[in-house]
């Protein structure tokens, strides 16, 4: 039994325990927040996935709900499951452990979630699908079977989204190699809006391309404004950048426009107000930041990849990454607590970016049936 | 006569055969460079016979073929484990001797627990003795690389070998090798061959055509003859490693030495207490790392509390000068056996030094001069000096008290030190170290008793050679001795050798007498080592050590022993062997910032430097980000500005999403934000926009593609400095190199540099003589590779034999080298390539995996071999072929208490989610050799992974839509899937199980075997349900049912559900009736039918129902149990089992009561009915008592229905004891029944004789048995005659009313029978006489007709008869014809084509002929 403090990074502690096999228990969650202490209804409702996922887990909370006890059962995936992520929280808070732990199904995952597609806490589906499931595929070396479809965007307050996520399974992960961030080739994107002017995506585009043009022509980035039913049910609009290297690796930055809370309604506007071409600007300006930090992956997704290093076979898996985010460091601490494998991390200096290595925990999928 | 066998055929292959075809080819002229001028001449000559040929080819190919696997070869593999297994009795211990003798030139007294040796240059092994108990088996099963089976010749094969066989094929087949020993009693030759002949028959059947059995003529002297054993020791060496999945997914080890290191006060104040112990032995398999979880099997899981690298104790010669070993090199390792006098125990070591070989001052002659007077007489003083200034008394003023050493001292140190005496006397007694003063008894004792042993164990070799004509029956008798005999050693707890040395007074030890002088024949140079091993560790006892420092003093023993072997190093040299190193490593951790923030202290500690690590903790967040944002960006200033992005200024900002951000900015903060999305605010970006952003733009330029490339190359290709120069990173590091970046060694006064490549450097002589060594290895190297490749040149142009010839050279390469790199196994598979058979260059698939594999695995070896070694024992743990000592705390004291070396412990390290309980689905089969069918829920021992368990499991078929249906029993010559609850192993895991682990049983032992085919928490297994009801009103198509429900709510839940009657019709369940409506009872419901039902039909509907599977599990612990029938200890054990450490059992009192509610329920129906008749059975016939039901138990009774009706057998079961003895079992058991009805624990002391120790759930079987009862049966169950009453009808009656109506043909047409006979039956018939004439002629002619008729008919038939009887002779004799033709023909088809073989141009003339005799032969 493994014990854990805290509400961070509660996603990845029941992902490690899934896979890993062994039982957690997280104390003083939120213990310190007087107004409402213990798990939040996105939490709950990610416990609720995970039921559907496995087979035979136990959850355990106490009642303030500050303590959490998860006995990890076997992950069964299958097709025709959905989900409803609430509002709180965007798909992405969801989408990130499932692609994880449906390659470790009994069967393929195909699962509907509904639910915020863009907001700006989260990844968004568009970043989703653009970049965090082909750098899957590049990574792991998946031919088919990884693919996000979006049926209908939603916008934060309201929500109303729809996506189709569908995971295969898979033996074993593929050995991760990647050492060669490349030189950014072109920069791809996708501005999208809900329920608004179909002109705002224009002026997104433009926005970002103000920015981009000076450093690179190969700059396109495609509209999808919605209305109707695929438009969820609030107003929303934002920019969604992919930078694409000499080498194949993807970087990738958004932007979105916050709707503005009650009490910033009626204390006037203030930072919420941006019009479209600076969320296309800041967009463009995130993504160039990305790049200088270098790397073969942006900083959203260094979580994800050194965990897929870390879940491989027993040989030698190399990341070039950009300085680590305070996501990849608690990263690598629960990988160390719940596989053993310790990262060497080496900094190169002329270029101040960080190679990390290790040998994998060679996790693989048990829960599968052998004829 | 003999029957007439096979003819004789020449050989193919071997020797013989290439003799026979180069002496053919010589015949015929042709030479090889015959074939290579002019290669069409000796190419196929026929197409299809080319096809042919090539299809072989290319089939042996494939069948040659495995799934390619990473066999990650350590570049020093550990010891190869030999098994040596076989029956009591057949000369196992007798052929470890052997080989010891052979390998190191030393006698080893007991063989006991593992005993690795240096075999060769390149190799170790670890010699172990196969335990014969089964649970020993399934785990040595686990651990053997290889398997001497040894085969009594004289006896033939026994149960054990094949047991173990199929064993080893379900762990994972290692390699086999049969040796036959006790053939010294065949008389005649003949004899021998014939019996050699039929039992490599047989052993091939088992294993494979052609498996190497290997036969030991006899015993010389009690030992087997020299040259044997020379010559099995050459087959050993040349065995191949085989690599097998599970262990190389899963680290483990075999365990050579045990120490218990538990406080001995906690040990004194409760000897139950959970004990600390520490298991030294080789790490094999994979990479372990520390807090790896661990499955010590008959023991139970615990985590490896520590986990240290020890040095070698038996190494490898370092140097491979000469074409042998000397025989400094020949290394014996065997803590557990008494090598060369020293014997590692449990909680001591034993140094035994023989009287004869030590010159003490003896007690005899007188002292020459007064010094050895006063030597002499300090030793003989009669108490220590302590004790005597204890007892002195000071008095310290004229009048006061005199003032002892004991009131000086504290109270408790007064009291305290002779109890702890006493206690630790008592304690150690019990535990095998006798004290001071009952030491002679005691070594008296031992000495006897170790005589005896030696003499049984001398006499039984000569004892088995006497043997071989003895008949078959007794064997097992003597089989079962030889267990007995072992296990009679340990209980008695006195080890030889052990009560001899006492403890840590050397002066008492010279009094142990010498009881292996007789035939302790070591030479000078062992004693040499003996005794230098003593002296170590002596100094090792003395100063006490707790466990921890043991690997200090191994280092030192290390370096001792092997200060002679080094010539070139000076003598002061080798402590100083790895200071470099160890001094580098512990300052590397100063660069290592950023893996410090990341990881925390955890990950340094161990290095030693912690006090540089304070900022993180002290400004985490700060500091912490800072670092991480460019942990070489401190030197370069210009990008410090920009590397501050992650450490958020707007911390504690005003709005909500701002407060988020900060929380998951900081590290430390518990509850920070749940996202990976990087989040900065618009003002992080503010650097973009403006001035400074163009500045940082351009600064971008070179990462677009409208850049510069060259720089981007750079970039590329820019890597971190090389790991093994420890300082990477950090401004501060060349001021740092100049503090610690060189040693000096304050003894010569030399300085050492740290010379960046080797890192074990020492000073420079040593450092001179290694390098002049290393040149000299390379200049031999150059000069081999030299000459190879002129060889090879001059071979190839010669040409000979390509193919063969360069496969065993790459083949050899490959395997010589053990590197596993890239490029030799690339010239292995290109030797295999070479091929004439095989097309040369062409890559297939396989070869392009295999390819990568290895090309992967030289990546990671060389990419770890870059790291220092803190980082890289980090990053991958230990690897195999380290000597790691592991401590266990918390291990429950029978582990220690009931140790026995003969037991080897295995501990196997334990993968992702092998520790979770769940369900199992097994694809099982019931082993073709077991006499039984397995019942469901019968408890079977499993033997899965590293584990053994009793589970329960329930037997299933999968129909074709993939329910699974439960079965009663396993199938007879099938598959099923048996779904079994216990600690979950991955899928593909092979599976045995056994019924009992008692080898009390004469038969075969295994009950089945299978493969884990899918985990799962929970399974469905379905068993049918049909539910029966009857119609009570009938519409057309509708029926009223009851009788199948209870209640309308039940029937709620089946609407909809498809029934169907006995005659077929089907229909559904449409609603249920309100009671009283019709007559309808509750649970009534209406349905409806494809047709109209009768009242008369029964309906079923047919159900499935979902089994509650047993969630039993109870792992076998049969370490913690003892050896021998030890009935105090065995209930200790079912006390301990229980508080120690943590097991997972789980008994629900349901479960396990449940076989026995059910005896003792049909005890309590049948108590009732005492019959009268079943005691005047029990008068007539003492084996058989008749009886209609069950009336209660009757001891040696079981009730059943048999041949001679219903009533008391007698219980001829595998447990046939006194009947005495079965009706005390039978109390026993019927307070076990009650004790585990009530849901207690289940007591441990009903074992059934000769078990183990251990006690596990029992059969239904073993338990009707003991409480003497048979299967429970209803009377309704039982079968009666059917009695069918003749069916009556009633007649049909048509309403009057309808029959008027009705039209005449559809009108009944039923006539009342007449009373009074009609007219026409009435008048009598007269014939006048002509009618009379007439009939009586018509009526003769008739006659005459049907007489002819009958005639004829007799005639026609045996004229058919003889036709038949004709044809048939004809038959046969065209048969005969027409065989004989065919034969002619074929003959001389064949005489054709043998001469269109022999001659082409000849042939045509003679084909002719054979046509022309042909045509003459078929008219």
């Amino acid at each position: 039994m493994l014990r854990l403090k805290g509400s961070q990074h509660f996603r990845q502690r029941l992902v490690c325990s899934t896979l890993s096999g062994r039982p957690i228990r997280i104390d003083d969650i939120r213990a310190a927040d007087p107004e409402s202490p213990g798990l939040r209804d996105f939490e709950a409702s990610f416990l609720r996935l995970l039921e559907k996922l496995t087979n035979g887990c136990v959850v355990e909370i106490n009642e303030t709900g500050t303590s959490l006890k998860y006995r990890p059962g076997v992950v069964v995936c299958g097709t025709a499951l959905s989900h409803d992520c609430g509002t709180s929280r965007g798909i992405g808070y969801f989408l990130e452990p499932l692609v994880v732990l449906g390659m470790f199904g009994k069967k393929p995952l195909s699962i509907t979630l509904r639910g915020i597609t863009n907001d700006s806490v989260d990844p968004g589906v568009d970043t989703f699908r653009t970049v965090t499931l082909p750098l899957m595929r590049k990574a792991l070396g998946l031919e088919d079977g990884l693919e996000l479809r979006v049926v209908s965007r939603g916008a934060a307050p309201g929500g109303g989204g729809e996506v189709v996520l569908r995971v295969p399974m898979v033996k074993q992960l593929a050995p991760v190699k990647m050492e060669d961030e490349g030189m950014v080739k072109r920069i791809r994107g996708v501005a999208y809006s809900m329920k608004v002017s179909p002109q705002v995506t224009n002026r997104l585009v433009d926005g970002a391309r103000g920015v981009l043009n000076t450093l690179l022509a190969d700059v396109y980035v495609f509209t999808d404004a919605t209305s109707g039913a695929a438009s969820g049910k609030s107003p929303g609009y934002g920019i969604t950048l992919v930078a694409e290297t000499t080498s194949g690796c993807l970087i990738s930055a958004e932007a979105c426009h916050v709707a503005p809370s009650k009490q910033q309604v009626e204390g006037g506007a203030q930072q919420g107000e941006l019009v479209p071409e600076d969320i296309g600007t800041s967009a463009a300006q995130l993504l160039l930041e990305e790049v200088r930090r270098g790397g073969v992956v942006d900083g959203s997704h260094q979580g994800l990849l050194l965990l897929l290093a870390a879940l491989g076979p027993e040989e030698a898996n190399t990341l070039r990454l950009g300085p680590l985010t305070p996501h990849a460091v608690r990263t690598l601490r629960h990988i160390r607590d719940f596989f053993g494998v310790t990262f060497s991390l080496r900094t190169e200096r002329s270029s101040s970016t960080i190679f990390a290595t290790c040998v994998g925990a060679n996790i693989r999928n048990v829960s599968r049936r052998v004829t | 006569m003999a029957p007439e066998g096979k003819s004789h055929r020449k050989a193919k292959a071997g020797r013989k055969a290439e003799k026979r075809k180069a002496a053919d080819k010589k015949k015929r002229g042709v030479t090889d460079e015959q074939r290579k001028q002019n290669p069409k001449a000796f190419a196929f000559q026929s197409a299809g016979k080319a096809k042919a040929q090539q299809a072989r080819t290319a089939e042996r190919e494939q069948r040659r073929l495995h799934a390619p696997m990473l066999d990650k070869l350590a570049e020093e593999p550990p010891p190869f484990v030999v098994l040596v297994q076989g029956p009591p009795g057949v000369g196992k211990s007798t052929l470890i001797r052997g080989l010891v003798k052979h390998y190191t030139r030393q006698n080893l007294a007991d063989v006991r627990g593992p005993i690795t040796c240096v075999a060769g240059k390149k190799r170790r092994i670890t010699l172990v003795e196969c335990p014969s108990d089964l649970c020993g088996m399934m785990d040595a099963a686990k651990y053997a690389d290889l398997v001497l089976l040894l085969i009594d010749g004289s006896f033939g094969f026994e149960m054990e070998t094949f047991e173990f066989l199929n064993l080893l094929q379900v762990h994972g087949f290692p390699k086999v090798m049969g040796v036959l020993t006790h053939l010294d009693g065949f008389r005649e030759a003949s004899q021998l061959k014939k019996t050699k002949k039929k039992l490599k028959q047989r052993f091939w059947t088992e294993i494979y055509d052609g498996a190497k059995l290997f036969y030991l003529s006899g015993i010389q002297h009690g030992k087997y003859l020299k040259r044997e054993v020379l010559n099995l020791a050459r087959f050993i060496s040349v065995m191949k490693h085989r690599p097998l999945t599970w262990r190389l997914a899963h680290p483990y080890t075999l365990v050579d030495r045990f120490e218990d290191v538990t406080p001995r006060e906690l040990v004194r104040a409760n000897p139950k207490v959970d004990r600390d112990v520490i298991l030294y032995g080789y790490l094999r398999g994979t990479n372990v790392k520390p807090d790896q979880r661990v499955h010590i099997a008959g023991v139970g899981d615990f985590t490896l509390q520590e986990l240290d690298p020890l040095p070698d104790p038996c190494p490898l010669p370092e140097t491979v000068k000469r074409r042998g070993l000397n025989d400094k090199e020949r290394l014996l390792y065997a803590p557990m056996a008494d090598v060369g006098g020293l014997l590692y125990d449990k909680d001591a070591v034993y140094i035994d030094i023989p009287d004869w070989k030590v010159q003490y001052t003896g007690a005899g002659g007188q002292p020459v001069d007064e010094g050895e007077a006063m030597v002499r007489q300090l030793q003989a003083t009669q108490e220590p000096v302590d004790e005597a200034l204890r007892r002195g008394k000071i008095r310290i003023f004229g009048g006061s008290r005199a003032i002892g050493g004991d009131d000086a001292s504290s109270d408790d140190g007064g009291e305290d030190a002779p109890d702890d005496e006493e206690d630790e006397g008592e304690e150690d007694s019990g535990s095998e170290l006798a004290g001071s003063s009952d030491e002679e008894d005691d070594g008296d004792d031992d000495e006897d008793s170790e005589d005896e042993e030696d003499d049984e164990e001398e006499a039984d070799p000569r004892a088995k050679a006497l043997r071989c004509g003895m008949p078959r029956s007794e064997a097992p008798v003597k089989g079962a001795d030889g267990r007995m005999r072992r296990a009679a050693v340990f209980a008695e707890g006195s080890v030889p050798l052990q009560g001899r040395g006492g403890d840590e007074s050397d002066s008492d030890d010279e009094q142990g007498a010498d009881d292996d002088a007789g035939d302790n024949d070591m030479d000078d140079a062992e004693q040499q080592q003996a005794r230098k091993r003593r002296r170590l560790e002596a100094g090792k006892r003395g100063s006490g050590g707790a466990g921890d420092e043991g690997d200090d003093e191994d280092n030192q023993d290390e370096g001792d022993d092997s200060e002679n072997d080094s010539e070139g190093m000076g003598g002061a040299a080798k402590w100083k062997l790895g200071m470099a190193a160890r001094a580098s490593s512990f300052f590397s951790t100063r660069s290592s910032d950023l893996a410090a923030f990341v990881y925390g202290k955890r990950a340094v500690a161990g290095a030693g430097g912690d006090d540089d690590d304070n900022g993180d903790s002290d400004n985490g967040e700060g500091r912490g980000l800072h670092e991480m944002g460019g942990g070489g960006a401190g030197e370069d200033g210009s990008e410090d500005s920009d590397d501050d992005f992650f450490t958020l200024k707007k911390a504690g900002g005003a709005e909500g999403p701002g407060v988020e951000r900060s929380k998951s900015g900081n590290l430390e903060a518990v509850d920070a934000l749940d996202t990976s999305r990087v989040l900065l605010g618009p003002e992080a970006l503010a650097a973009w926009s403006g001035g400074s952003g163009a500045e940082l733009m351009s600064a971008l330029r070179n990462r677009f593609v409208t850049g510069d490339w060259a720089e981007g190359q750079r970039r590329a290709e820019a890597r971190p400095e090389g790991g093994d120069t420890d300082d990477e990173e950090g401004g501060s590091d060349q001021e740092d190199d100049e503090v610690f970046g060189d040693f000096e060694d304050m003894e010569t006064g030399e300085r050492l540099m740290d010379p960046s490549g080797g890192g074990d450097a020492v000073s420079a002589a040593a450092q001179k003589a290694i390098d002049d060594a290393c040149k000299e290895a390379e200049r031999l190297k150059a000069i081999k590779a030299a000459k190879k490749a002129a060889f090879d040149a001059a071979y190839d142009t010669k040409g000979a034999k390509d193919g063969g010839d360069s496969d065993g050279e790459g083949g050899g390469g490959g395997e010589g080298g053990g590197g596993g790199s890239g490029d030799e196994g690339e010239g292995g598979k290109k030797g295999k390539g070479g091929k004439p058979g095989r097309p040369g260059d062409e890559e297939t698939y396989y070869d392009s995996v295999k390819k990568e594999l290895a090309a992967r695995a030289a990546a990671t070896r060389s990419l770890l071999d870059s790291l220092d070694p803190a980082t890289r024992q980090a990053m991958e743990g230990l690897r195999p072929g380290t000597y790691v000592r592991m401590r266990f705390s918390g291990v429950p004291c029978e582990l220690v208490t009931h140790h026995d070396p003969r037991r080897p412990l295995l501990v196997g390290g334990l993968g992702q989610g092998e520790e979770k309980l769940g369900m199992m689905r097994l694809r099982f089969k019931r082993h073709r050799w077991f006499p039984k069918l397995l019942k469901c829920r019968d408890p079977l021992i499993f033997s899965v992974g590293w584990r053994r368990f009793q589970s329960m499991p329930v037997y299933a078929v999968e129909d074709h839509n993939r329910r699974l249906r439960m079965l009663k029993y396993t199938p007879e010559h099938m598959h099923c899937i048996a779904t079994v609850y216990g600690p979950l192993a991955p899928p593909n895991s092979g599976v045995a199980a056994v019924q009992r682990l008692d080898g009390q049983v004469a038969g075969w032992r295994i009950a089945a075997t299978g493969v884990v085919t899918e985990l799962d928490a929970d399974v469905r297994v379905v068993k049918k349900l049909k539910l029966v009801g009857t119609p009570f009103k009938i519409a057309r198509h509708t029926a009223f049912i009851g009788g199948m429900f209870n209640s309308a709510l039940e029937v709620a839940r089946f609407e909809g559900a498809s029934i169907r009657t006995v005659s077929g019709i089907r229909g559904t369940i449409k609603k249920a009736l309100r009671p009283g409506v019709h007559g309808a009872k509750d649970g009534a419901f209406r349905a409806t039918f494809e047709d109209k039902p009768l009242l008369s039909d029964i309906v079923f509907l047919r159900a499935w129902i979902a089994l509650e599977l047993p969630r039993f599990y109870n792992p076998v612990t049969n370490l913690l149990a003892a050896p021998s029938q030890d009935a105090s200890r065995l209930a200790k054990h079912g006390k301990r089992t229980r508080s120690g450490a943590e097991q997972p059992q789980q008994l629900p009192a349901d479960v396990a009561a449940e076989p026995v509610a059910d005896a003792a329920a049909a005890a309590g129906a049948g108590g009732a009915g005492a019959a009268a008749g079943g005691a005047a059975a029990a008068a007539s016939k003492r084996d058989f008592q008749v009886s209609a039901t069950f009336t209660g138990p009757r001891p040696g009774m079981v009730f059943k229905l048999g041949l001679q009706g219903q009533g008391y057998y007698k219980d001829e079961g595998p447990v046939a004891a006194a009947s005495a003895a079965v009706a005390a079992r039978a109390a026993g058991a019927a307070a076990a029944a009650a004790a585990l009805a009530s849901g207690s624990t289940p007591p441990a002391d009903v074992g059934a004789p000769g078990s183990q120790g251990w006690v596990g759930l029992r059969t239904v079987a073993d338990l009707r048995r003991a409480l003497g009862v048979g299967a429970p049966r209803e009377i309704d169950s039982l079968y009666r005659d059917i009695e069918r009453a003749p069916r009556k009808f009633n007649p049909l009656k048509v309403p009057k009313a309808l029959q008027a109506t009705l039209p005449f043909k559809s009108k009944p047409k039923l006539e009342p029978s007449r009373k009074r006979k009609t007219l026409e039956q009435k008048r009598a018939v007269v014939m006048d006489k002509d009618e009379k004439k007439a009939y009586t002629l018509l009526q003769q002619l008739n006659a005459i007709r049907n007489e002819k008729a009958r005639k004829r008919r007799e005639q026609s038939d045996r004229r058919h008869g003889q036709y038949e009887k004709k044809q048939a002779t004809q038959e046969e004799w065209r048969a005969k014809f027409n065989k004989e033709e065919r034969k002619k023909r074929y003959r001389e088809a064949g005489q054709a084509e043998k001469r269109k073989e022999m001659g082409g141009a000849r042939g045509g003339k003679a084909m002719k002929g054979a046509k022309r005799r042909k045509a003459a032969a078929a008219e």
